[in-house]
């Protein structure tokens, strides 16, 4: 259990920057998720934490001991790597008792830790196989042992899951999640999948180009994004933005304007929102915050012309057509709705987006 | 004083292969020098003998005009390029047999054909005598374009078989399905997309083919038939006498072809070996 | 729904052609490499072993004797000493090409600026034809101008010529070296495409479990390695076993028969003194190490498929 602390750390290779100033406090116990597209640096991060790549800049602390020039084996971490790397020529309990051995840990001692932790995550009955006689994800369970087994102070994932077919993730997951709640070791978990953040972490800190875009848990994330990457890569479907929209005053009322839509602003957002009257802002709404409506006067309620009806089950996807625009809406799987005909929507006022044009940040 | 990293680097990585790379590149610096020398100086063991003091070409002219030196290029050439041709045919033809027509003991043949590239022309060289004797080949080139490829021929084959394994069937499926024949495919499909595993083997072919000499040695006796390596070791030596200048530009000549045709595929070559040997 | 035979009689499948079937098809693209390695491989193969039981010289046809041959083999020192060279040669030689092949392939297993152009030079002794580089250590070895005792003298450390092809001794030292710095470049090029496939993670998790330098080598590489380092291993064997041209030319198998290996007696015998069958008996020596390599071979082989 361990505090990890990285102060504006930063990694460049040659010329590139691949991670920049990167500050956080990672708490005892945490499972601290970094998220982003390939490419953001939530890897190279990982892996500057871990000791495989040096620090170009900045200082990382773990349990208030500063590990800038200490060695991986010396930092006392566990990685689960995306292929897991297990060693292909030895059995599963070697593989496990392998870094136990290098640090002269009695065998008996080995047996009893190698034994339980396979028991913990079900693979006992491997202990004599070799890891390709094992299905993708008994392989996954024992690069997990193998981490469990050495009682680190930090877990470090790379993106564990993405080799695996999508219901064993979805299930792995669940495990993950039971795991750290069961063990509660500071953790920290690399992955471009919104979905495993979301649903993992504690915290998540969702990554671009090498800068941290926002901190904070997911809900807060997913409810106020500070910018507008942010707001698009969290949450699936993805959210709509509309650009060009204009802000207009009406008395003591703001409305958003643009062909087709004309959308009160709630009372909460009126504030940040003033200085941008006369203005074009960028206005981002969740397909799940449009719903189908009876009441064409209803506040935030407007006509759109569908063009693709998509039910998955709990939820109809419905592509409609808006002034020009595409959106896409998600909406009761009770509804009759047919392609080709209009639609009445209406939007969840209080949870509109907007976002500043020029710089993408949030406003309110 | 270095910092410990860059300290670190110079013994494991820079010192190791500086004296890696002298060992193995000083004979040819050696053999460019004594070519390049005049004889005096040669034998003359007062001068420093890493160094030229005298350029002369009087060793080339020697070597070009007083001997037969350009016969056995072309000697040299002509089996090389004839046994490539042969082996490569043969090769190709059966190297798809084998990896693409899978056929009832494919596997077994594979292996066998690997495996004769286990047998030494020394165990063979005898009987292979008789029987070219017997033949009238002898003292024929002919006799060594012939029997060249019993050691490219397994080698070319190992190395296109690994060859094809990457040419993805559906290609083939494809035009199966469109009703082409097999050997429709194999001239328009297969070897357009082999050129550059067929280049590799033709290259190994054409170096292993100049570097024979035990079946040069015993089946080609006139002086006029000889190879390059033969002709140099038995003609430019005369009782006790050796002609240390011509020998070594004749070293060094003999030497360029291959290692020009090798410098141009260089690539070709590693990926040859390694594909090769990952199969 | 009325059954197909109303139109009368089964439609028939077209006949296959015999150029169809896969069995033939396949059978016949690899007959030309048959055909020549059948004429040209196996029979003389065969041919061989029988000539060594008979007693047949150059120009005349022989009869068969039996195990004659073998049996004057068995009284002839020569033959022992050359038996006892070519193990001598293959074990000294083979062993230090793995050690100093593996070590340099090591060296070059990371990118650096000019790999490729290393890795070309490096295979040069490799491509440069055997005959022609072994003229120039016949001349590097030579008793009297050689340039390596010349700088042995220069720097005080030697007071006369080293005789490296005179003594028995020098001159198997000398031609091992040469067909170590032959066989150097098989082995790294080798081994640095088997370097190559194992996973790099394997080596950052091994720095995680605290492994050293040391232990990451025998404990993974090492491992991984060993089927390619053993075809690789015994290709060199049945080779050097079976040499030829780097000793005939340096030494003909002198002084004193110290350097002769099978090869090179077997020609002697054969070519030089004429004595077909005799020589076909010394050649008939190099069969068991060749037996054993291919098993040896084929084990690995198998484990890989």
């Amino acid at each position: 259990m361990a505090e990890v602390v990285l102060k504006n750390v930063g990694k460049k290779f040659g010329d590139v920057v691949a991670v920049d100033d990167f500050s956080l406090t990672i708490r005892h116990g945490e499972f601290m998720v970094f998220v982003g597209p390939s490419g953001c640096g939530k890897t190279t991060t990982l892996r500057m934490i871990a000791g495989l790549e040096d620090i170009t800049s900045g200082e990382i602390f773990i349990d208030d001991r500063k590990v800038n020039h200490v060695p991986p084996k010396d930092r006392d971490i566990a990685m689960v790597f995306q292929n897991y790397a297990l060693y292909p020529h030895m059995s599963v309990y070697q593989n496990m008792a392998f870094g136990l051995k290098l640090k002269k840990v009695p065998k008996d001692e080995i047996d009893r830790r190698v034994g339980e932790t396979a028991a913990m995550l079900g693979i006992l009955d491997f202990l004599k196989r070799k890891p390709k006689e094992l299905s993708g994800g008994q392989r996954q369970r024992v690069a997990l042992g193998r981490a469990i087994v050495r009682t680190p102070k930090v877990y470090l994932f790379d993106e564990p899951l993405s080799n695996l077919d999508a219901k064993l993730r979805v299930q792995m997951r669940l495990e993950l999640k039971k795991l750290h709640e069961q063990i509660g070791t500071t953790s920290i978990y690399v992955t471009h999948d919104q979905i495993e953040a979301m649903t993992m972490g504690d915290r998540i800190v969702v990554m671009k180009d090498g800068r941290v875009q926002q901190v904070g848990e997911p809900l807060e994330i997913y409810m106020h994004p500070v910018n507008r990457f942010v707001a698009g890569f969290i949450g699936s479907p993805t959210m709509n933005f509309i650009e060009g929209v204009r802000v207009e005053k009406e008395g003591e009322d703001l409305f958003v304007i643009t062909e087709g839509l004309r959308l009160p602003v709630a009372a909460e957002k009126r504030e940040a929102l003033a200085p941008y009257a006369g203005r074009e802002i960028t206005l981002g709404v969740r397909p799940e915050d449009l719903s189908e409506t009876e009441f064409p006067d209803a506040p935030g309620a407007f006509t759109a012309f569908v063009e693709v009806v998509q039910p998955v089950g709990n939820q109809i996807y419905v592509d409609v057509r808006v002034g020009g625009r595409d959106l896409l809406a998600s909406i009761s799987p009770q509804s009759r709705v047919k392609t080709k005909q209009d639609i009445l929507l209406k939007a969840r006022l209080e949870n509109l987006h907007f976002f500043d044009a020029d710089t993408e940040e949030a406003i309110g | 004083m270095m910092p410990q990293k860059q300290r670190e680097k110079f013994f494991r990585f820079y010192l190791p292969l500086f004296l890696f790379l002298v060992f193995l590149l000083f004979p040819f610096y050696w053999m460019f020098a004594t070519t390049f020398k005049s004889d005096v100086e040669l034998y003359n063991l007062k001068l420093n003998p890493f160094l030229i003091h005298t350029w002369s070409l009087a060793n080339l002219k020697h070597l070009f005009f007083e001997t037969r030196f350009l016969r056995w290029l072309y000697n040299t050439f002509f089996v090389a390029i004839t046994s490539t041709v042969i082996s490569l045919s043969a090769s190709l033809l059966a190297a798809y047999g084998i990896q693409r027509i899978r056929f009832k003991g494919s596997n077994l043949m594979g292996i066998g054909i690997f495996f004769c590239y286990l047998v030494p022309p020394t165990i063979l060289f005898i009987p292979l005598a008789t029987m070219i004797f017997k033949l009238h080949l002898w003292d024929s080139l002919w006799a060594l374009s012939l029997i060249y490829p019993t050691f490219l021929i397994p080698f070319c084959t190992w190395l296109l078989m690994g060859y094809f394994n990457s040419i993805p069937k559906e290609l083939e499926e494809c035009a199966m399905m469109d009703g082409a024949s097999r050997m429709w495919i194999f001239w328009r499909v297969i070897i357009p997309l082999s050129l550059p595993g067929i280049l590799s083997a033709g290259i190994f072919a054409f170096t292993l083919s100049w570097n024979e000499y035990l079946y040069a040695l015993t089946f080609i006796s006139s002086s006029l038939k000889k190879t390059v390596s033969v002709g140099l070791v038995t003609e430019l030596v005369r009782g006790d006498v050796y002609h240390w200048g011509p020998l070594m530009a004749g070293a060094l000549f003999g030497s360029v072809p291959v290692a020009l045709v090798y410098s141009f595929f260089v690539e070709y070559y590693v990926a040859g070996i390694t594909g090769a040997l990952k199969e | 729904m009325r059954s197909g035979n109303a139109g009368g009689g089964a439609l028939k499948a077209p006949p296959v052609g015999l150029l169809q079937r896969k069995g033939v098809l396949g059978f016949l693209f690899t007959l030309p490499a048959d055909i020549i390695l059948l004429l040209l491989l196996a029979y003389p193969f065969v041919l061989g072993i029988w000539l060594s039981f008979t007693n047949t010289i150059i120009g005349r046809s022989g009869s068969f004797v039996g195990l004659e041959n073998y049996i004057d083999l068995f009284h002839s020192d020569v033959f022992w000493l050359t038996a006892f060279n070519t193990v001598l040669y293959t074990v000294v030689a083979v062993f230090f090409k793995l050690i100093l092949g593996f070590g340099l392939a090591i060296v070059l297993n990371k990118d650096f600026k000019g790999k490729g152009l290393i890795r070309a030079i490096v295979l040069l002794p490799w491509i440069v034809p055997t005959a022609l580089s072994t003229i120039a250590f016949w001349w590097i070895f030579d008793s009297n101008f050689s340039c390596i005792s010349w700088l042995l003298m220069h720097l005080g450390l030697m007071s006369h010529p080293i005789d490296f092809l005179g003594s028995p001794v020098n001159a198997r030292i000398s031609v091992i070296i040469v067909n170590i710095w032959r066989g150097i470049p098989f082995f790294t090029i080798g081994l640095m495409a088997g370097l190559q496939t194992i996973n790099q993670t394997l080596y950052e998790a091994a720095d995680i479990d605290g492994a050293t330098p040391w232990v990451k080598f025998k404990s993974i590489t090492l491992p991984l390695i060993m089927p390619l380092l053993a075809v690789i291993t015994t290709f060199s064997i049945i080779w050097t076993f079976a040499d030829f041209q780097l000793i005939w030319i340096m030494t003909r198998g002198g002084p004193d028969n110290a350097t002769h290996i099978f090869g090179t007696f077997s020609f002697q015998r054969a070519i030089a003194g004429g004595h077909l069958g005799e020589g076909a008996a010394i050649s008939a020596f190099i069969f068991p190490v060749l037996f054993i390599s291919v098993v040896i071979t084929s084990k690995f082989l198998k484990r890989e498929a």
